[in-house]
Formats: C-alpha cells, sequence, structure tokens
C-alpha cells in the first residue's frame, strides 16, 4: 500500500516507520512531508485533502494546552478524511519510546526506577487513559534528567545539550538506533494508550 | 523565442526522455541524477552553433563521444537530440532541429563522430529546409561532410539561421566568485566562456558604454536592498587598463571605503554575475544552483524576480535553472508545469514534469507548495542513516 508519512522532526518519521514495520511489511512510503518539519499544524488541511488520493499518516505531539480529540477538531474543523490517519503521541514521541521502560533503561544506560511509571489520567474525555506520567515534556526529561544518571558516556555526550540548545549536538544519532532496532512497540503499549490508538489505527487501514 | 519540447536519446543519463518546457522552468532531483547533463544537452547545441564552435570540437570538449553516450544504452550506439521551438504564448511551433550522432574512426584512425541525421523543420514554410541522412544516397554527402552540421556552416545554414543565433544565445551562467578574482591565474576550462566568472570583468570592458551603465543602474538599485553596505557600484578601469567593478562600503567613516571585486564577498559576486546576466540577455539562460552562497531571504524572492524580469521587454527569453533550494521552491507562484523532476533508474535517469507525476501531483493540488511536494520526494531514501555511520578509521 502506498502511503504519505508526516512528522515533525526525524524521531517522529523513524517512529512512524518503525509502527508501519511493525503492524505490515506491505506498506510503500511515497515521501515524508512535509520537507520541513514544525509545520504540520498549519498545513494539516493541506494533507486531509492529500489523504484522499493516497492515505497519509501524521504523527503529532500534543500541545501542552490542549487535550487530544480537541486538538484534532480545532486544526480540522470540515472533517476528517478517512485515509487521513491522525495521531498524537501524549506528550511526545520520546514518550511513546520510554514506555518501553526495560529496554529503554537499558539503551540509555540507566535504572529501570529511573523512568516513571505510568499512570491513569482523565484527558478531558469520560475514560481514564494509560499514559507515561512525567512532570514537564517528556524529550526534556529525557536530555535534562535522565541522562545524567546514564552511564554510557557516549550516549550522554550525543544528547546534553550545549547552553543554549533545545537539543543535545547529535541527538537524532544517538535516538534513532534505539527506535530501529530495540523499541518493543507491543511492550510500550502497555504504557500508552496513545501508541496502541496508532497501532490499532494502522492496523485497521490494512484491513 | 522557446525551447518548447526537448527529446534526449542515449545522452549521458538519459536513455530516452522527452519533456515539455516553460518560459521558466526548475529543474530538480537528487545529487547525480543529471541536472546538469540536462542542461548539457543544450550547452551542446549552443557550442556546434558558436563562434569557432563545430560539432567535432562539442563533442571533444566533453571528452568525445563515449563519455556522452549513455552506460544505460545497451545496443544503441547513436545519440540524439531533438528541440522544438516556437513563441511561449502560442501553441504552434515555429522550428524542430533534430541531430543524431554515432562515433566514427577509432584504431590508428582519429576517433570522432559522423552524422546518421541532421533535420530541421521549418513550421512556417512547412518543409525540412534541411534532411541529411547517413543512410540516404547522397552525392552531395561524403564521410567528410558528415562530421560537420549544417548548424556550424552559414553558407548550409542560411535557411535556417535564425536557429543557429538562437542557439549562439544560449548563455550556461554558473558564476564562480573565484574565477572573477583570479581570472588569470585558474586552469583552463573547456570551454572558455562557460564559467561565467571567467571572462565576467572582460565581457563588461566589451560593452557599450552607455547600456553598462544603465545596467549598473538597475543593478545598484537592486544591491541597495540585498547588499545595503554597498554602494555606487561601477565600472572602472585601473591604470594598467585593467577592468575591475568597484563599489563604496559603508562603515563608520562617513565616505565609506572603495573596495574591488577582489574584496567582494562570494555571494555578492554571485549576485552581481546574475543580476547582469539576467537583464543582459535576451536568450536561453541556464543558471546552475543559484542558490548557492545566496542569503535564503534572497533566494525566496528569486523566482518572483525572474518572473518580473521575463514578462518586461529587456531580459530573457526562457530561463532553466538547477536547484535543490527549498526556499525557492517554496514560492506558490510556481506551477507543477515549470518543474521538471530528474529520477534515477537502473534503466538511466528519467524526466518528468511534476504535473505528470502522479504521486506528486496531488502534493501540490490539496495546496503544498513545491518544495514540500518535491524536496522529500527526491531525498535519498534512507539518507537519516548518514548520520549513523561510524566515524572509526
Amino acid at each position: 500500500m502506498k502511503i504519505y508519512i508526516v512528522g515533525e522532526d526525524d524521531v517522529t518519521c523513524a517512529i512512524i516507520k518503525r509502527i508501519l514495520n511493525h503492524c505490515s511489511t506491505d506498506f510503500e512510503i511515497i515521501s515524508e512531508l512535509p520537507a520541513r518539519g514544525g509545520q504540520i499544524k498549519s498545513k494539516i488541511n493541506e494533507f486531509n485533502k492529500l489523504a484522499t488520493v493516497y492515505p497519509v499518516v501524521l504523527l503529532t505531539d500534543l500541545d501542552a494546552t490542549t487535550c487530544a480529540p480537541q486538538l484534532l477538531t480545532d486544526l480540522i474543523p470540515t472533517g476528517k478524511n478517512n485515509q487521513f490517519i491522525f495521531n498524537i503521541a501524549v506528550d511526545e514521541g520520546e514518550a511513546w519510546l520510554m514506555a518501553d521502560r526495560e529496554r529503554f533503561a537499558k539503551f540509555a544506560g540507566v535504572s529501570i526506577e529511573s523512568i516513571p511509571l505510568s499512570t491513569q489520567k482523565k484527558q478531558g474525555g469520560r475514560k481514564a487513559l494509560t499514559e507515561m506520567d512525567f512532570n514537564y515534556k517528556s524529550s526534556m526529561f529525557l536530555t535534562h534528567e535522565l541522562i545524567k544518571k546514564s552511564n554510557k558516556s557516549e550516549l550522554v555526550k550525543q544528547l546534553t545539550p550545549k547552553e543554549g540548545a533545545a537539543k543535545g549536538p547529535e541527538y537524532n544519532t544517538g535516538i534513532l538506533p534505539f527506535i530501529v532496532e530495540n523499541w518493543n512497540i507491543e511492550e510500550a503499549c502497555k504504557n500508552s494508550d496513545s501508541l496502541n490508538r496508532m497501532v490499532n489505527r494502522i492496523k485497521s487501514l490494512i484491513a | 523565442m522557446i525551447i518548447k519540447r526537448i527529446k534526449l536519446h542515449n545522452w549521458k543519463n538519459f536513455q530516452s526522455c522527452e519533456v515539455d518546457l516553460s518560459e521558466r522552468c526548475f529543474i530538480i532531483g537528487a545529487n547525480a541524477a543529471g541536472k546538469s547533463n540536462f542542461i548539457d544537452a543544450l550547452r551542446f547545441l549552443r557550442d556546434i552553433s558558436k563562434q569557432a564552435g563545430g560539432l567535432q570540437s562539442a563533442v571533444e570538449d566533453r571528452d568525445g563521444i563515449t563519455k556522452i553516450r549513455c552506460l544505460a544504452a545497451r545496443t544503441s550506439t547513436n545519440v540524439s537530440i531533438t528541440v522544438d521551438l516556437g513563441e511561449p504564448t502560442e501553441d504552434n511551433l515555429t522550428w524542430s532541429y533534430h541531430l543524431d550522432i554515432q562515433h566514427t574512426g577509432g584504431g590508428i584512425m582519429r576517433s570522432q563522430v559522423k552524422i546518421l541525421k541532421e533535420q530541421v523543420f521549418s513550421y512556417a514554410s512547412n518543409e525540412f529546409v534541411c534532411d541529411r541522412n547517413a543512410q540516404k544516397e547522397d552525392e552531395d554527402e561524403d564521410e567528410e561532410t558528415l562530421k560537420y552540421t549544417h548548424l556550424e556552416q552559414v553558407n548550409a545554414n542560411r535557411k535556417f539561421r535564425d536557429l543557429q543565433v538562437f542557439f549562439q544565445n544560449i548563455e550556461y551562467l554558473n558564476v564562480i566568485p573565484q574565477l572573477v578574482r583570479e581570472s588569470s591565474s585558474m586552469v583552463q576550462s573547456y570551454s572558455k566562456e562557460d564559467y561565467y566568472g571567467r571572462n565576467f570583468l572582460e565581457k563588461l570592458a566589451k560593452m557599450n558604454e552607455r547600456i553598462r551603465n544603465s545596467y549598473f543602474k538597475k543593478i545598484n538599485e537592486f544591491l541597495k536592498i540585498a547588499v545595503p553596505q554597498l554602494e555606487e557600484l561601477r565600472f572602472i578601469k585601473d591604470e594598467m587598463g585593467v577592468p575591475h567593478i568597484e563599489a563604496r562600503f559603508m562603515h563608520w567613516r562617513a565616505k565609506g571605503s572603495k573596495q574591488q571585486e577582489a574584496q567582494f564577498s562570494d555571494g555578492t559576486l554571485r549576485l552581481i554575475g546574475f543580476l547582469f546576466a539576467l537583464i543582459d540577455s535576451n536568450g536561453v539562460i541556464l543558471l546552475e544552483e543559484p542558490e548557492i552562497n545566496l542569503h535564503s531571504g534572497i533566494i525566496t524572492q528569486l523566482p518572483e524576480f525572474i518572473a518580473k524580469i521575463q514578462r518586461s521587454k529587456k531580459g530573457a527569453g526562457q530561463i532553466l535553472i538547477t536547484t535543490h533550494s527549498y526556499d525557492m521552491l517554496a514560492n506558490q507562484g510556481i506551477s507543477s508545469k515549470e518543474v521538471i523532476l530528474l529520477q534515477n533508474t537502473s534503466e538511466g535517469t528519467t524526466v518528468n514534469r511534476v504535473s505528470d507525476v502522479d504521486e506528486i501531483r496531488p502534493i501540490v493540488e490539496a495546496g503544498l507548495s513545491i518544495a514540500d511536494a518535491v524536496i522529500p520526494f527526491t531525498k535519498p531514501k534512507n539518507i537519516e542513516k548518514m548520520s549513523q555511520l561510524s566515524l572509526e578509521f
């Protein structure tokens, strides 16, 4: 099946690709849109329109202020096309990675206790949902707190931001191998309903 | 007159391709997809038609026919180029030129090329004004005459002189700042006028003074906006009669200080070169990656600036631009019909207008810019693995 994928950055795109691979070997990615990340929300209606031709699988991060379903209706007031698979990571792709606590701890060279547990939280909907429980943005937690405990000096150098930078100088280089080689999506799903939903959406896209 | 359509057979990367061109074309593709080779086909026609040019030297300049012939060609040994010319606003064509060549000689004989076919069709008189065919019995032709095109011979091209002049005026523009600065010290490139920098100053020196001044006036207006610290750009000759361009570099002194091309920044020199050529030329301009050395803010303005120049009376009739630039292609005024996409395959490079590519057209139709549609499409599939390469030596 030919599809377009839309991700905010390299890590998000890698997560989408890994999830697609996890669900089926049948996907052929036409291209990764847009050419520059960070413009996803402003172009959401265009992606929705594009999905009438080939399926579009999009993954974006949840803004701190809004809940997931609200974000969607805000962004596409006209209604979502069936082939537009819109996914929101709560709160970010990094949280989904760390949701596979055991493997991520091993990868990062930290004890499993350093990674928080998931909790059931109400996101405004009726049902409480299971998500990882970080005090602040999960990527911030990773680069500012977790990595300091790491015993892998190479990874520490890659992920620790220099002063004035948001991410480490080789952030993608450091994280991508985990997504490709180590990340166990089924394990991670147990700690993240938003991830679980994305997997189910992809599965129903093939069906 | 512009080139409406080009057809290549066994030309470098292109085993066989055919594509429509418009007044302004953006040629895009991954690295080594063949963007430069594509426009080289037009330079080849220019090299045949120019003074002191000709078919044999055009082929020699490219290191012989074996370097030109497509690697994917297999059994087919000939190389051919066909171009259809016409007015940009009309559907009708004016001329078609077809050239089909093949290797000859070798061994103890000199390696050369011979013409299999050369045809010129005039749509005005609805006939072939030149129709040469090596297969045909013709008492005017022998092995020697078939080494020269009629295009390059003034006696033979009388009926299609327009065409020769048109090809002659094709201008390849790849301003290399280093060459402007040190035009004498660089190793000679295979065809002298090719790299614009080399004879840029010489060319200025030869111009009519009034025209030159009027061009400089325009360029100054543009520079005032793009490079505000440079003022009063002008042409001068030093005591030895060597031509220079000079400008006032404004700083804390009230009058600034004078600088010559050797002190200009790479970006400034490229900008001046482009502007000059865009204003000066009235034929086809081949522009190689204009984004190099220039600020993205200037690049975003280029597509509209080029459109404006083309609309004005003075200026290029047709511009073909090779580019990788997001900023340039993000301009929403660029039509998917103006963008030529080159894609590598094992059977050579394919050439298509973006409007004809089923997987990209919908992206543009959904409202995303050409840049968003084509740049992800042309980037190498696993480019993110670049950061995973081991750097242990």
